[in-house]
């Protein structure tokens, strides 16, 4: 298959799964509507697992998870950008601490 | 009022600059893609993918693949699955945002995850929030990957940018998770996804995102 063939194709792959549920496709009730509902907090932290295995240190990597723990322990601030801060400075001392 | 007013704003623009790391972590991977795929499919067709798709797990799935001997159909298999992914998120969005067909239509092509996290969890408008972090991480990701085809050094850059994702992810799902179930069910689908990506590497984000489903699954009604 011609490559530009081909990207034009992913690209329109890609963009018909975004617009199909946000614009499109009518939204979900009874029991599906439930699940939405009560999804974005699951999702998620479903999201933040893949993240944190695909990172090419892996979940083994102490400052990959003092950044996560230095992420959980600014939660209750509420506030993306103290939490987003105190993960990277966690990483950042962490990494400090053990050295490359 | 006026002081009030003052903290507002000033809250707003914290918030605002939780922008900064995620749109820079996306740069980042898109000099990375544009290093990768240069190589494989050439650089303009590099250039044109991040413009086209804009998509990193699709994008760097497709010069994979390729690279591999995959057939076209067989990628754009893959890619179709991959973009199942959006499906959830989509229907997440679509209460929160504003507008008829059209605006939701063009508000569509910034559906990623970060970007949708950020619109869902934010306190304003979620159609505004994802034009403007969608618009950003696009940016990013483009000229990430022209400078990726050019030959950019990253130096240590990419372990800090590769850190920001999982810490992103758990202030979407502690932002999000509003009431005690909520926090339970997180920290449920947390834990569920873990394991799966230990025995099932391949699970990958879609599995994640069924495992998020499962435990959000009502009881029946009596």
């Amino acid at each position: 298959m011609n490559i530009w063939l081909l990207l034009v194709a992913a690209g329109a792959i890609t963009y018909a799964s975004r617009v199909a549920t946000t614009a499109v496709l009518p939204a979900p009730e009874g029991r599906l509507g439930v699940i939405i509902e009560r999804l974005p907090a699951p999702l998620f932290a479903a999201l933040a697992a893949v993240a944190l295995t695909d990172s090419a240190a892996g979940i083994d990597d102490w400052p990959v998870l003092a950044a996560v723990v230095g992420a959980l322990a600014a939660v209750r601030t509420r506030s993306m950008f103290l939490i987003l801060a105190a993960g990277l400075v966690s990483h950042a001392s962490v990494s400090w601490l053990v050295g490359p | 009022m006026a002081s009030a007013r003052s903290a507002t704003n000033e809250r707003s623009g914290l918030e605002a600059a939780s922008l900064v790391p995620v749109v820079l972590a996306i740069g980042v991977f898109g000099v990375i893609y544009g290093a990768a795929a240069s190589g494989v499919i050439g650089p303009m067709p590099a250039i044109v993918s991040s413009l086209i798709v804009f998509s990193g797990a699709a994008q760097f799935s497709l010069v994979g693949l390729l690279a591999s001997g995959a057939s076209g159909l067989a990628v754009l298999a893959v890619v179709a699955i991959l973009a199942l992914r959006h499906l959830p998120l989509g229907a997440l969005l679509r209460p929160r945002l504003e507008g008829g067909l059209a605006a939701r239509m063009g508000r569509a092509w910034f559906l990623i995850d970060e970007t949708a996290g950020l619109a869902i969890a934010s306190g304003g408008s979620a159609s505004s929030t994802l034009l403007v972090a969608g618009a950003f991480s696009y940016l990013a990701w483009v000229v990430g990957t022209v400078l990726g085809v050019m030959g950019a050094d990253l130096g240590n850059l990419e372990s800090l940018a590769e850190v920001v994702f999982p810490v992103l992810f758990v202030a979407l799902a502690a932002l999000t998770a509003r009431r005690r179930p909520d926090v339970v069910r997180a920290l449920v689908a947390g834990a569920a996804s873990l394991l799966l990506l230990a025995v099932w590497p391949g699970a990958g984000a879609l599995g994640c995102m069924a495992v998020a489903a499962a435990v959000c699954v009502p009881g029946k009604p009596r």
